[in-house]
């Protein structure tokens, strides 16, 4: 299973169709705090890739959200600390398998997630860096193939 | 006094006007020691609350022979001479109980004393001050001491002093602003070179400390939710500032948080003895003596004395560096005066710098779902380049691709025209009071928005949507409104738009109502959606422009800039009409439109 963790599904839907095509399954996560409680105790084999946009909405109700607006510099830089949570509760699978996947476009915020994935050794997939979802398909099965 | 030796005296103290006052108080009495037969001289400072005076320059002596900087004003002749506003004479300095500085006239062999107050009512710019407190408000400014020759002729010189000395005042005074308006200058530039308000903060505030001779100094500020005062930047400390010192929650016990809550300001000349519980932050290289904490005033909200400060900005230790002094001394009237204008042009550059720094954030999340869309709508129509045969393909997703495609353009459109804050009417130009007419409610607006919000749904990744079918719920008998079709179409589009992505995700199925009701001669129409809705307490806030609710953001943190409603609100208002929020089970807005009146 591949999982997309973004909330705008209809911006995912044509990469989400491409790897579909290309014969995974892949369900979409809505948000920051869906996602860590699908993910958190996920067993190793139930899952091939987690896919992560940075700039991610969190829970609606602040009182059943692990992520506050402090805390991810006004949601800008949720997908970072989602992906920090999943390594300190499920550290088989993340970050291993995970990636980010998003266009960030301000100077520091690129700067900040290229300093975190040096450091947790983990890939950033720019949206923008694909000129087809044919490209992307053929990335993300390069990925699957080292995983493997 | 021979009146050729006035004229040039006079013609030469004139060039004082283009100094600072540090300058100022040093030139002042070496031109009197010029034009004057006197020893030496020496310029003080007041500082109040704490009623001291400061040495600030000296002509004729050394720093070294002074036995003190700064001494309490009252038992001294220095203080006599400023409660009292006249001129004072002291004809035997050894001997008189009021002369503390018995080592510099043992020294100069000083025998008399002249004594000039310089007292007065600065205007408002001269005395800036902080507004709840009048720490400025006695007439108290300094005193010069000047020391004559012996042979001297005491009463003539105490004469001519008292003629001179609102002069002297007048001119120092205007040096004060002189200093102002080079710290001002010297801030907006700092706010020019600066990206964010934190750069712009530490910037000034290493600019200011050195321009008017101060060891350290930090800015607080209130957060958002004014719950903790913040540190935002701070300079000239040897260590830095602990954990505890770095915020501070509003009900704490603190000199800062009392600051920055009243609107007080706090002043001490000895900061240790006055808080030897360790409520003294700083670590500076001299010993911390004397201290300041000033409210920041928000000036953009009128009058400060009705608001809650911004934060506060705390300075320690007044240095005295010179020839071989190197010693704190307290913050005199001057400083305090600069301290007032430094915080209102903070005020004033922390206003400018949030908006624009809240723009820039606007900017980037917008810039990010248009091209997020663009991407989209690209990427879809790639699917067919790869894949000619992609219809012919039994996958149902490849059927929703073109309207896929469709949503996101037409989502783009909506990023753009919030962007640019345009709307179908420009709300500015008053055009729209001129073109309104007759509207018919359902076939010009309501049937043409409820068409478009229902081909919205990918684009808001909503699963289901329910939404109230118009014919059968009466809405084709409405009565004709008065207002302006493009204006109504934005409006109820906005509110329908906003229904549809503030949906619950918790929820099968977006469900939107739509009512009418008519009160004579109004006809409302009334939204309701089972949406995440407005939290509670922030209801007055949804119609500023600006404000996007905490789980507005939450949901959708790449789309929207809160301009919808502020706008929405606006064009009903210019059309005779209303548009109002209610708490209920579900999210509701009521829509006010005047009735057709023929």
């Amino acid at each position: 299973m591949i999982y997309f963790v973004d909330e705008d599904y209809s911006q995912i839907k044509p990469f989400a169709f491409e790897l579909a095509m290309r014969g995974h399954d892949v369900e979409t996560l809505a948000d920051a705090d869906a996602a860590f409680l699908r993910l958190h105790k996920i067993k190793v084999e139930a899952v091939d890739l987690v896919i992560i946009d940075i700039m991610l909405a969190a829970n609606p109700d602040p009182a059943r959200s692990k992520f506050t607006r402090d805390r991810t510099h006004n949601f800008k830089v949720t997908g970072l600390i989602l992906l920090e949570e999943l390594m300190q509760h499920n550290a088989a699978v993340f970050p291993a398998k995970s990636l980010f996947f998003s266009m960030a476009s301000s100077r520091d915020l690129i700067r900040k997630i290229r300093g975190f994935c040096e450091k947790n050794n983990v890939q950033y997939l720019d949206k923008d860096s694909f000129n087809t979802c044919y490209d992307f398909g053929e990335k993300i099965d390069e990925i699957l193939g080292k995983i493997k | 006094m021979e009146n050729q030796i006035l004229d040039s005296f006079l013609l030469d103290f004139v060039s004082i006007l283009d100094q600072n006052s540090s300058k100022a108080c040093l030139s002042i009495i070496e031109k009197l020691k010029k034009y004057f037969p006197i020893k030496g001289a020496s310029f003080y400072s007041y500082a109040p609350p704490c009623d001291y005076v400061v040495l600030r320059a000296q002509a004729g002596f050394s720093y070294l022979d002074y036995n003190s900087l700064y001494k309490k004003s009252e038992h001294s002749i220095l203080g006599k001479t400023l409660s009292s506003g006249q001129v004072c004479m002291v004809r035997d300095l050894a001997n008189d109980p009021l002369i503390h500085e018995k080592n510099l006239v043992q020294k100069y062999h000083l025998v008399s004393g002249i004594f000039i107050p310089l007292n007065g009512k600065p205007t408002p710019i001269d005395g800036l001050d902080f507004s709840r407190s009048n720490l400025l408000s006695s007439d108290k400014i300094g005193v010069i001491a000047l020391y004559p020759e012996d042979h001297v002729d005491l009463e003539e010189i105490h004469a001519f002093f008292n003629k001179l000395k609102q002069l002297i005042t007048k001119f120092y005074i205007t040096t004060i602003r002189t200093d102002k308006l080079l710290l001002r200058q010297l801030m907006i530039n700092k706010a020019l070179q600066s990206a964010d308000l934190n750069s712009f903060l530490f910037r000034t505030l290493r600019s200011i400390t050195e321009y008017l001779g101060i060891e350290a100094a930090s800015v607080f500020l209130w957060d958002q939710q004014g719950k903790l005062l913040r540190l935002h930047a701070t300079t000239g400390l040897t260590t830095t500032l602990s954990k505890h010192d770095i915020f501070y929650p509003s009900d704490s016990e603190n000199i800062s948080v009392n600051v920055a809550r009243t609107g007080e300001p706090y002043i001490t000349d000895d900061i240790i003895a006055n808080h030897p519980n360790g409520l003294f932050a700083e670590k500076t290289v001299l010993p911390g003596k004397s201290y300041l904490a000033v409210p920041i005033y928000d000036w953009s909200l009128g009058d400060p004395n009705n608001t809650t400060p911004l934060g506060v900005l705390r300075a320690v230790n007044k240095r005295f560096h010179i020839d071989g002094r190197d010693e704190t001394v307290p913050f005199t009237w001057e400083d305090i005066s600069n301290f007032a204008l430094v915080t209102e042009t903070i005020s004033m550059m922390s206003n400018f710098l949030k908006k624009s720094e809240k723009k820039l954030d606007d900017f980037e999340r917008i810039m990010h779902g248009v091209r997020s869309n663009i991407e989209a709508v690209l990427k879809n129509l790639q699917h067919f380049e790869d894949r000619p045969n992609l219809m012919e393909i039994k996958v149902p997703e490849a059927g929703y691709i073109v309207p896929d495609s469709i949503s996101h353009m037409l989502d783009v459109k909506w990023q753009i025209e919030r962007m640019l804050g345009w709307q179908s009417i420009n709300i500015e130009s008053k055009e729209i009071v001129a073109s309104l007419g007759k509207v018919m409610l359902f076939g010009q607006v309501l049937s043409k928005v409820v068409n478009l919000s229902s081909k919205l749904t990918t684009t808001y990744n909503v699963k289901k949507l329910d939404i109230t079918n118009l014919t059968a719920s009466g809405f084709n008998t409405l009565p004709p409104v008065r207002g302006n079709t493009e204006a109504l179409i934005t409006v109820f589009k906005n509110l329908l738009e906003n229904a549809l992505k503030y949906s619950d995700p918790a929820n099968e199925t977006c469900m939107i109502e739509l009512l009418f009701e008519d009160h004579d001669p109004f006809l409302d129409v009334i939204i309701r959606d089972n949406g995440i809705g407005v939290p509670e307490g922030r209801e007055q806030w949804i119609f500023v422009e600006g404000y996007r609710g905490e789980n507005a953001i939450r949901r959708r943190p790449a789309g929207g800039s809160g301009i919808g409603l502020s706008q929405s609100k606006s064009l009903m208002d210019q059309m005779g009409g209303d548009l109002f929020y209610k708490r209920d089970d579900w999210t509701t807005f009521i829509i006010r439109m005047k009735k057709w009146d023929e």
